[in-house]
């Protein structure tokens, strides 16, 4: 890992995980802490990408699931399901749902290809901010801040 | 102040330089308005109405000086340009006044000696017209010029005559002047004498200053003309006739100069000149001096009232420069006190930080600053605080982990010695196994050999049986052969019994083998059961170390979260992130390596027990056969030794041949029939044996596979051991990272 602040000369850290096969990153200053998976309470009536509460050490979170917002696939949930929990400036008590949680990695500006209109690819989450072409793998980039809006814009709920 | 947030105490820093720099801004402005005033008033009052107070007074003596030039000008010409010029700058002292009264009036200063001026300066110019009246008169100067050249010339051809009638007086060629001529010369030389002293009096009476010496003047010229004219009247006398036209011209003469003088004196009483002179030299002198006096004094009270505004510019200068500065310093020094203040609560809570980083640095995590701030120093110092609590709880959390793992190794370390152990017992107990089922094997082919033997025995029984039955009619022929095949039989049957009894003991032994071997494959099978379980438990640890090195990755991901929180101060903790991921890391592929080779371990183990089920099995199959085979030998003992008993009844009762040939018939056919029966004992017995040998072959490759599977298991387990000594050297490794690390009162 590169130097400990956020931002390594005009390189940004970010937290890398699995969503539905494909890898997505956010800010690292913008995460609290990731967790283990744990007991989610679901919520009758809300989007299909909110999966619930999850009680962390008695705070009560909300919980997105990565798979169903980001890559529009069910995941199943394993041994290797963790949580992302963000800090209040991300959103207000609110984790998303992933697989495995990778490495840190800092992405250079060069490195990150933006989305040429607002709105990005068509079909694309407005909360993606670009896409970061690494050595192996390309990484989804995706703002924390506009993650809430854009489950509870999901107008298909869940059955449960 | 310390709980003020740092924007609130900029902004008050700010505002105090801005209230400094604005009061003297304000004061500067104020006191240079005021300044300027002075200075406006200085200029533009004091200053022109010293200009034009200068101007008067130099237009005053110029007029003075004019004035006196006027008098003192004997020519008419220069006399009325000097009173021209004396009138002009009494004209412009009359301009100037206004416009000094104007200013005198706005500078409220001056004001009654301007009065006092005009006053005087009315005087002196009613004077100076008074003078230059009486110099433009120029009485006498015109007297003193009429005295100067008319009278002289008058007097000079007075002078002529008398000189001439002198001269006649006494002819050339006389010896001398008669007494006539004397008394005539003496009466022209006393004419002469009055001219002259007509003369003197008319100059006199020109200088004169006043009317008594010219009237005193006056009765002296008279008396002089009188006493010229009884002289030149008593003169008559004495010439002749040719002089007395002369004289008579004198007389003329005298009277022309009796006109000139009364005109002389007529100016002289005048005295325009003097007079003039008299004024120029008292009233306007006084007058001159008094308006020169005012104007002096006016002049002094503006340069005064200059100097006044002088002082109060410059103290208005000082004041504003006492204010400024004095407002500036107290500025300053309240700048500097609040940024002094400012700097510590901003520097101290620095300094205290960076202090707390160089201990967290240091791996003494029981420091916190604990600031009662509540600006954004306060807020920075609680959030590093609350990182340094989540990374003391990290390290605590990684530290009990690291013991777990420590513990997990520790009790992988003594499962895989004991699965070491008990693999190498296996081993070993597989070795004898094996060795024993070689032993079996052996004697199993030795059976095998000597049931074929014995099947061939059988069968050369079957063929004699045969050969009994088939030459039962040449029994008596054969008696002695039959004696001798029986004995032969007999013999074969010996040897039959021998060899049963040899495979009656060899598949006893066998029996024996195979039980011990049976009992050794139940016992490698619970062994290998054991090994399971052992595997299982391995695999369980494995998986509890698999846990904790996600867990422990999750605190790396967290302690590296909260590093790039903390900012530069989380380097420390970035590294520190780092390796226990790395650890972490290195745990959890240990933990799979030692899974795979779990996996492999029990695979391989299900395999052996596998086999050795086989092997139990087929050893259980061939105990079953040996069984068999024993209970067949026994069987065929028995028949052997009947056999062998009637054979030597048979033998013994040779003579019984013929009766008992049928009975040795049907004996030879049921020892035929027996034999058959033996045969296809021996034959099966063969056969089983044969199936024994080769089940014992089979047990023996199946022993060799698990001796071989335990081998490996062996060397898994080594390696497993090898694997729980990197665990527990990782846990170790662990332990002496966080052990840098200070937690609470008790060093770690």
């Amino acid at each position: 890992m590169a130097d400990s602040p956020a931002t390594t000369n005009s390189s940004t850290l970010y937290c890398t995980f699995t969503a539905g096969g494909h890898r997505f990153g956010v800010p690292a200053q913008m995460v609290r802490e990731v967790h283990a998976a744990t007991a989610i309470t679901p919520i009758p009536g809300t989007p299909r990408a909110v999966l619930g509460y999850a009680n962390l050490r008695g705070h009560i979170y909300l919980v997105l699931n990565a798979g169903r917002m980001l890559a529009r696939v069910d995941v199943t949930p394993s041994s290797e399901t963790q949580l992302v929990v963000f800090k209040p400036e991300a959103g207000e008590s609110f984790a998303l749902e992933t697989g495995v949680i990778g490495e840190m990695t800092a992405i250079a500006p060069h490195q990150i290809d933006v989305p040429k209109s607002a709105d990005g690819a068509p079909g694309e989450m407005p909360c993606v901010t670009g896409h970061a072409k690494l050595d192996c793998e390309l990484v989804t980039l995706i703002d924390p801040r506009q993650l809430l809006a854009a489950a509870f814009a999901d107008t298909s709920r869940a059955t449960t | 102040m310390k709980n003020l947030s740092l924007k609130s105490k900029i902004a008050l820093l700010v505002g105090i330089l801005t209230v400094t720099v604005a009061v003297v801004a304000l004061v500067g402005a104020w006191e240079l308005r005021r300044m300027n005033e002075r200075l406006i008033e200085l200029v533009d009052g004091n200053s022109r109405a010293t200009e034009l107070a200068s101007q008067i007074r130099i237009k005053l003596l110029t007029a003075v000086r004019a004035e006196k030039n006027a008098v003192l000008s004997p020519d008419d010409v220069q006399s009325a340009k000097f009173v021209n010029l004396a009138q002009s700058s009494a004209a412009e002292v009359d301009d100037l006044s206004p416009d000094l009264r104007n200013v005198l009036t706005g500078l409220a200063i001056g004001e009654e000696e301007l009065a006092e001026f005009q006053r005087r300066w009315d005087l002196f110019k009613v004077n100076q017209e008074e003078v230059l009246r009486l110099a433009a008169l120029n009485t006498n100067s015109e007297a003193a010029t009429l005295l100067r050249e008319d009278v002289a010339e008058q007097a000079k051809s007075l002078a002529r005559l008398l000189a001439g009638i002198q001269t006649r007086l006494t002819p050339p060629d006389a010896l001398g002047p008669s007494a006539s001529a004397l008394q005539a010369e003496a009466l022209i030389a006393e004419a002469r004498m009055h001219v002259a002293r007509i003369l003197t009096l008319l100059a006199a009476h020109i200088d004169a200053l006043g009317d008594a010496a010219m009237n005193e003047k006056d009765g002296e010229i008279e008396d002089g003309f009188t006493a010229l004219d009884d002289a030149l009247a008593r003169l008559k006398a004495f010439v002749g006739d040719a002089d007395r036209l002369e004289l008579g011209q004198a007389t003329m003469l005298i009277a022309e100069l009796r006109k000139n003088s009364d005109h002389i004196r007529k100016l002289s009483h005048v005295n325009s000149n003097n007079m003039a002179a008299t004024l120029t030299l008292t009233a306007t002198v006084q007058n001159t001096n008094q308006c020169d006096a005012i104007l002096s004094k006016l002049i002094d009270a503006l340069a005064s009232a200059s100097q006044a505004n002088r002082d109060a510019a410059e103290r208005a200068f000082y004041r504003a420069l006492s204010v400024t500065s004095g407002a500036a310093v107290l500025g300053v020094l309240a700048a500097l006190v609040l940024g002094r203040l400012i700097a510590r609560s901003v520097t101290q809570p620095v300094a205290k930080g960076v202090e707390l980083a160089h201990a967290l640095a240091r791996g003494d995590l029981t420091k916190r600053l604990h600031l009662d701030q509540r600006d954004e120093i306060g807020q920075l110092t609680s959030a590093i605080d609350q990182a340094a609590d989540n990374f003391a709880k990290i390290i605590a959390e990684i530290h009990e982990v690291a013991a777990q793992i420590g513990a997990s190794a520790g009790d992988l370390s003594t499962v895989s010695h004991h699965l070491l152990a008990q693999s190498e017992e296996m081993s070993t107990q597989a070795g004898f196994v094996a060795g024993s089922t070689e032993q079996m094997t052996t004697n199993i082919n030795t059976m095998a050999a000597a049931a074929e033997q014995m099947s061939m025995n059988v069968a050369s029984i079957s063929s004699a049986s045969e050969e009994i039955s088939v030459n039962v009619g040449t029994i008596s022929n054969a008696a002695s052969d039959t004696s001798g095949n029986v004995n032969s039989v007999v013999e074969s049957i010996d040897d039959v019994t021998q060899s049963f009894a040899v495979v009656s003991s060899d598949a006893r032994q066998g029996a024996h083998v195979s039980a011990k071997a049976t009992e050794l494959a139940s016992h490698a099978s619970n062994t290998m059961n054991a090994l399971d379980r052992s595997a299982e438990e391995i695999s369980k640890v494995t998986e509890m170390i698999k846990l904790i090195a996600m867990q422990t990755n999750l605190l790396a991901l967290n302690a590296t979260i909260e590093a790039t929180s903390a900012g530069e101060a989380g380097k420390g903790f970035a590294v520190v992130a780092n390796e226990i991921k790395e650890l972490a890391s290195q745990s959890g592929k240990a933990a799979e390596d030692i899974a795979r080779m779990i996996e492999s371990i029990q695979t391989n183990t299900r395999g052996a027990v596998a086999e050795i089920q086989q092997v139990s099995e087929t050893i259980q199959a061939v105990n079953n056969a040996s069984g068999r085979i024993s209970e067949a030998i026994e069987e065929q003992t028995q028949v052997a030794n009947a056999n062998a008993g009637k054979l030597t009844t048979a033998g013994k009762g040779v003579g019984h041949i013929a009766q008992s040939i049928m009975e040795v018939a049907k004996g030879a056919n049921d020892m035929s029939r027996n034999a058959s029966e033996a045969a296809k004992a021996a034959t099966d017995v063969s056969h089983n044996a044969s199936e024994a040998a080769r089940g014992a072959r089979e047990i023996a490759s199946n022993i060799r596979g698990v001796s071989e599977a335990t081998r490996e298991n062996t060397a898994s387990a080594q390696q497993v051991n090898q694997s729980a000594g990197r665990l527990q050297q990782i846990a170790t490794n662990l332990d002496r990272i966080v052990a840098r690390f200070r937690l609470g009162d008790q060093p770690r």
